[in-house]
């Protein structure tokens, strides 16, 4: 057993079509103890993505290798509630698949429904829903197979601001209460330093580690508290430089 | 006045308005139907036309009624109901299997498509003789006629439903460990479900041109026999009160699918 919850060391990654070869990840090492809260950026495009995709299983690296301690789960970009099914049975579909105890799946799919506020919707299909809350329902399916490290995928990139803000925040909050170890990809610099703590800056493709941020603001604070405080502004202007976006003349 | 409070009166006017207007396009379709058979039969009666080639509405009427006295025209009803029935479970059924398959394996699919395409593109009609000569000049080669009208669109169709789910959804129950049985079963086959429905309703359709086809081919009862028979005896009146059952027949089984489409995607409203 290592101390760490995950353990990425040395991972490479070059994809193959007919046409070339993209090196998507030139190396990068990493470690996620249990309980922290890391996020990854980096400029678009940059194979964070694939990082994901590597660490759960999804892709074989060509170097290297993730090693997880626990169990993970995935939480996309979008929420992918399937239409035909309603939210509680939405968030059955890791038990099912899984092979658990439906009963008491559904009893603790429910409770953690009425916990996060879905309680009175429970038999709702997703249209019914806002985008928050399809979100927030994605994130209770995520939970319901019990995961001890959470891979989050720009999971708020598809909400409007106001919707983003009240997520991320609910989204810490929740994942605070249940004790999960996180690592989150995503290109709003704000939402990283709001909600971790470390912050991972990739270099653009092939990525690779380019700089550690270890975000020191008061640990009790919800994200958008963090966002607030003095500090706040240092971190966002250090690694706005870090990530040295230009945006080209025309 | 018992007016609800919430009703305002630009609410009830424009509630009055729509209801008048579907009662027009009621009183309009009704009233198209009826003017229509009427100015036949006057046109008939008064030989305008010659009701010899086109027959007219009160002869029809009087053959349906000699066919349902003598029975004959339930027969060729349930023999036309039943080939179409077997045709559309074989080819709809099958097609779908055969789909799954070809989801199954991409190489599978890959290696399957220019036949696909080829045997899409034919018209089924020219396979009449050899369906004959395989299966016999009875119910069989008239089902297999409708069969092969069927499959074929519906793999193709089957296919490109399955294509269309969602990637990432998929990464999604891949993602949870899921094996490809049970990504077929939890996401593609529920994801593909409106496809489904529209494969089924346009098979039922084409079954019964499949069936009809066969029956001018090679048979002794059903309704395109009956057809057949009529034109050749030159009894239009037979042909014009086959043609009507048979649009009546179409136009329940499509009656049908809709009810269960209604029941089957009650997720969507």
């Amino acid at each position: 057993m290592s101390a760490y919850q995950l353990e990425i060391r040395a991972v490479g990654m070059k994809y193959q079509t007919p046409q070339n070869e993209t090196e998507a990840i030139a190396e990068i090492s990493l470690t996620v103890s249990p309980g922290e809260f890391v996020s990854l950026v980096g400029p678009s495009g940059c194979g964070k993505s694939t990082l994901l995709d590597i660490i759960c299983g999804l892709a074989e690296p060509t170097r290297g290798e993730a090693r997880i301690t626990g169990k993970v789960g995935y939480m996309l970009q979008r929420d992918h509630l399937l239409e035909w099914r309603t939210i509680l049975d939405n968030c059955l579909l890791g038990p099912e698949i899984q092979k658990y105890n439906l009963k008491e799946a559904r009893r603790n799919v429910l409770y953690l429904l009425e916990r996060y506020g879905l309680g009175s919707f429970a038999h709702y299909y997703p249209r019914q829903l806002s985008g928050g809350m399809r979100q927030r329902a994605a994130l209770i399916r995520t939970l319901a197979i019990n995961p001890d490290i959470l891979l989050l995928d720009e999971p708020f990139a598809a909400l409007d601001y106001q919707t983003r803000l009240a997520i991320a925040d609910e989204v810490a909050n929740i994942l605070r209460q249940e004790r999960k170890t996180a690592l989150m990809v995503t290109h709003d610099i704000a939402e990283a330093i709001s909600m971790s703590d470390r912050v991972v800056v990739l270099s653009a493709r092939p990525a690779r580690v380019k700089s550690i941020y270890p975000i020191e603001l008061p640990a009790g604070l919800s994200p958008l508290a963090r966002r607030q405080e003095n500090d706040f502004r240092s971190y966002f202007d250090a690694i706005w430089k870090e990530l040295d976006v230009h945006v080209d003349p025309a | 006045m018992s007016i609800r409070p919430e009703t305002s009166w630009e609410r009830t006017i424009y509630l009055q308005r729509l209801r008048r207007q579907r009662w027009l396009i009621l009183t309009g379709q009704i009233g198209f139907l009826f003017l229509f058979l009427l100015l036949w039969e006057v046109a008939a009666q008064l030989r305008w036309i010659d009701p010899f080639i086109t027959s007219q509405p009160s002869r029809v009427a009087l053959t349906l009624l000699h066919l349902h006295q003598d029975g004959s025209l339930y027969l060729h009803i349930y023999v036309t109901l039943m080939e179409t029935f077997y045709g559309f479970i074989l080819g709809t059924g099958g097609g779908m299997l055969l789909a799954v398959l070809l989801w199954w394996s991409p190489l599978f699919n890959r290696i399957a498509d220019p036949y696909l395409v080829v045997l899409n593109a034919l018209p089924k009609v020219a396979l009449g003789p050899l369906l004959i000569v395989w299966l016999g000049n009875g119910s069989s080669a008239i089902i297999g006629m409708a069969l092969f009208i069927s499959v074929i669109v519906t793999i193709i169709s089957m296919v490109s439903g399955f294509q269309e789910v969602d990637a990432e959804k998929i990464k999604l129950l891949k993602a949870f460990g899921a094996s490809r049985l049970q990504i077929l079963g939890k996401v593609i086959l529920p994801g593909s479900l409106p496809s489904m429905i529209t494969a089924v309703k346009v098979n039922v359709g084409l079954c019964l041109v499949g069936v009809i086809m066969g029956e001018f081919l090679v048979s002794r009862a059903g309704l395109g026999y009956l057809i057949v028979y009529g034109g050749q005896v030159f009894k239009l009146d037979l042909v014009m009160s086959s043609i009507l059952v048979l649009a009546v027949m179409a136009a329940l089984m499509y009656g049908l699918v809709s009810y269960a489409e209604g029941k089957l995607l009650r997720w969507q409203k």
